[in-house]
Formats: C-alpha cells, sequence, structure tokens
C-alpha cells in the first residue's frame, strides 16, 4: 500500500541554490562590501546559466538563518576550499553538484590570485535592490 | 605624532553640492580657528578658487598632484586638509585610494573623512556606494543629505545596498537645506561665500538688507551645529 504523505508533511524539495550556498556566503562577506544580492544573481546567471531574483537569494540565507553569518566580520577570509559538497537527504553524494563545487574551487582560486589586478567593482544604478516596507521593518528589529 | 585629517568632498556627480559643503567647512574652520589646508581638485573649473581664491590648485589626473595631499600631511606637518573633487573624477580617485596604505598612514595619524553628497537622485547615492565598495570602513564618512529637490533619498534609505552601507561603515549624517534660491543665486553670481555676504560691511543688493541677514545667519549656525555635533569626525 503506497504511503501518502499529509499535505503538511510533504517532503521538502531543495532550493536550487543549496548547492551555491558557501559561494553565497562569501560573496555577502564584507570585502570590504557584501556584494549585492543582484550581482549575486547575475554571477550566478553568467557562470552556472542559474536563474534567480535578487529577493530569492536573500530569503534563501533568511529563511536559514543564514543572514548574521553574512554580516560576521570576522575580517579572516575563508582559505581553501569555498565550497564544500554536500550529501542529499540518503547520503549519497550527488555529481552534478560536486562538479559545481569544483567550479566554483577553481574561480575562486582565480579571483584571490586576480585580486591586485581586479577592475573597480562600479555598481550602477540599476543594480539597486529597493526594499518593501515589510523587508525595512525586519531589518531594523533586527 | 601629530593627528591629521584629510576632509575630501566624495560626491563625484555634478551639482549635487560638493563646492558648497566645502565652502561651509571652510567657513567653519575659519569660525573656530582652524587652521586649514585647501586643494581645489577641479582643475577645469576651479570653483572652489572662485570663492577662496587662496585655495591651492591641484590636478586629479596627476596621481603626483593628489599625492602631494598626504605627502603634505606626512611631511609638512599640516594638521587639516580640505579638498573638493571635481565633478565626474570617480574612476581616478578611487583608483588612487584604492593605492593608499591606509594602515600605514594610520600609523603616523593621518585619517580621512569622505564628504558624500546625496540628494533624491539615485545616481548620487550610486556613487557614493561605489566608493565605499572600493575602500568600506576604513575611511570615515559624512554622508550630507542636501535636501535642495526633497527629503526623501529612497536610494539610501530604502535599498539593501543603501542599509548595508549604513550598517557597515557607520556614517555620520548632516542635513543641508534648501537655501532660497534668489538668496542662492546672487550668493553664487558675487562669488562670495555665505560668511562673505555676513559679514560684508558694504552694502549688497537683496543680501544685507537686516531681514535677509538674519536668515543667512540662521541658516549657516543651523549647518555650523552639525558639524560641531560630527567634530571628531572632522578635526584631527
Amino acid at each position: 500500500m503506497p504511503i501518502r504523505l499529509e499535505p503538511h508533511r510533504r517532503a521538502k524539495v531543495a532550493s536550487k541554490l543549496e548547492p551555491f550556498r558557501e559561494f553565497i556566503l562569501e560573496l555577502r562577506q564584507p570585502q570590504p562590501m557584501p556584494t549585492p544580492y543582484s550581482v549575486i544573481a547575475n554571477i550566478l546567471k553568467a557562470r552556472y546559466g542559474l536563474t534567480v531574483n535578487p529577493g530569492s537569494i536573500h530569503d534563501f540565507l533568511r529563511v536559514r538563518g543564514l543572514l548574521k553569518r553574512e554580516h560576521r566580520s570576522s575580517g579572516k577570509k575563508a582559505s581553501g576550499a569555498y565550497f564544500q559538497p554536500k550529501s542529499d537527504r540518503h547520503g549519497k553524494r550527488v555529481p552534478q553538484i560536486e562538479a559545481a563545487g569544483r567550479r566554483v574551487n577553481q574561480e575562486a582560486a582565480q579571483r584571490e590570485a586576480q585580486k591586485e589586478n581586479e577592475p573597480l567593482h562600479l555598481i550602477t544604478t540599476a543594480d539597486l535592490h529597493y526594499l518593501t516596507d515589510e523587508e525595512i521593518q525586519q531589518r531594523k528589529a533586527k | 605624532m601629530n593627528a591629521t585629517r584629510i576632509n575630501i568632498t566624495l560626491g563625484t556627480k555634478g551639482g549635487v553640492g560638493k563646492t558648497t559643503v566645502a565652502l561651509h567647512l571652510a567657513d567653519w574652520f575659519n569660525q573656530i580657528k582652524a587652521d586649514v589646508w585647501l586643494v581645489d581638485l577641479d582643475e577645469e573649473n576651479g570653483t572652489l578658487r572662485r570663492f577662496l581664491p587662496h585655495a591651492q590648485h591641484g590636478d586629479v589626473h596627476n596621481e603626483s598632484e593628489v599625492d602631494a595631499l598626504v605627502v603634505a600631511a606626512d611631511e609638512q606637518g599640516y594638521d587639516l586638509l580640505l579638498a573638493d573633487l571635481k565633478a565626474g573624477s570617480g574612476v581616478e580617485m578611487l583608483a588612487w585610494f584604492r593605492g593608499l596604505p591606509f594602515e600605514a598612514l594610520a600609523e603616523r595619524g593621518i585619517r580621512f573623512t569622505g564628504f558624500a553628497c546625496i540628494t533624491t537622485d539615485p545616481d548620487s547615492v550610486t556613487t557614493l556606494l561605489r566608493w565605499a565598495y572600493v575602500i568600506g570602513n576604513r575611511i570615515d564618512y559624512i554622508v550630507v543629505r542636501n535636501y535642495r529637490d526633497g527629503q526623501e533619498i529612497h536610494a539610501l534609505d530604502r535599498t539593501s545596498q543603501g542599509l548595508d552601507f549604513i550598517e557597515q561603515c557607520r556614517p555620520r549624517f548632516i542635513e543641508l537645506p534648501q537655501l532660497r534660491p534668489r538668496y542662492q543665486a546672487e550668493i553664487n553670481s558675487r562669488s562670495l561665500t555665505l560668511s562673505g555676504v555676513i559679514r560684508s560691511q558694504d552694502p549688497i543688493p537683496g543680501l544685507t538688507n537686516i531681514m535677509v541677514r538674519h536668515r543667512l545667519k540662521e541658516y549657516q549656525a543651523a549647518i555650523f551645529k552639525q558639524f560641531e555635533a560630527h567634530r571628531d569626525f572632522i578635526l584631527p
């Protein structure tokens, strides 16, 4: 007899941003300022073909309680691997995620090496991400 | 070791009030008898020098002339500098700032304050954020909210980037209320500072009658009061 999941116990679908969790957190570290969500969305689109709304990245971090972590200012940059491959919920490695992780790590290493020669990151007015009243209240509450 | 403060007007967008703020600062330094070295880094228009002819000229495109700001502070004993940037010089100055040895300068007592003028125009806020993304909290920021076009500056107060900047860089804020356009136009056309008008012994049509002079004094006092409140960010 098939087991039916009750609506409130429906299996959770992993976010498509999950493989990029550490990568996003790294970009959100103050260096000296966090990379805007809109720019992160552009990077994910350009490098991995992943289309995502900037607000969704913020929500992804918020629901996982990672917003405080992204704002930590220990100043010490994570060395070595930026991306830790995650197992799926059955404990199996997911090859696609591991491959994406290798790419992220390689690019992070290249980024570190080229940092001195990087062009200036110039934000444009189109990058500005306007918040709703509710989002502003949430930020103030923190 | 002498403490040194280098104040620079950061806004690279034209017409946001960089020179206006520099003139108010120069008037305030004069009032509190602070000895300041004025540098006009707008070699094209020389607006600061039009009002304050004793300001030194500097070419923002010439690295050695911009370096002179730091060298003068370090070697020649200047402890208070005020430099007025040229509009549109953001990329050159950002590249220069990125190469500054902030830690070594801090050890020698040299600190920077960036005066960033913003208006309701989002581009004025974007130019501020560019500075913040490159320099971060290695300098002190005083954000001048220029209410020339209104008080609702949403690009700073209602965007994730603007609020990130406020959280990370902890700027101080100064409000620049709108001066009556008629007075502003008269003062500009005569190349006078506000103090120059207030203290003028000669009558200036439309500016030096008792009522107008009183309004100008009140306006200036409101700005000076804010400078006074943030003197730890402005003075050495």
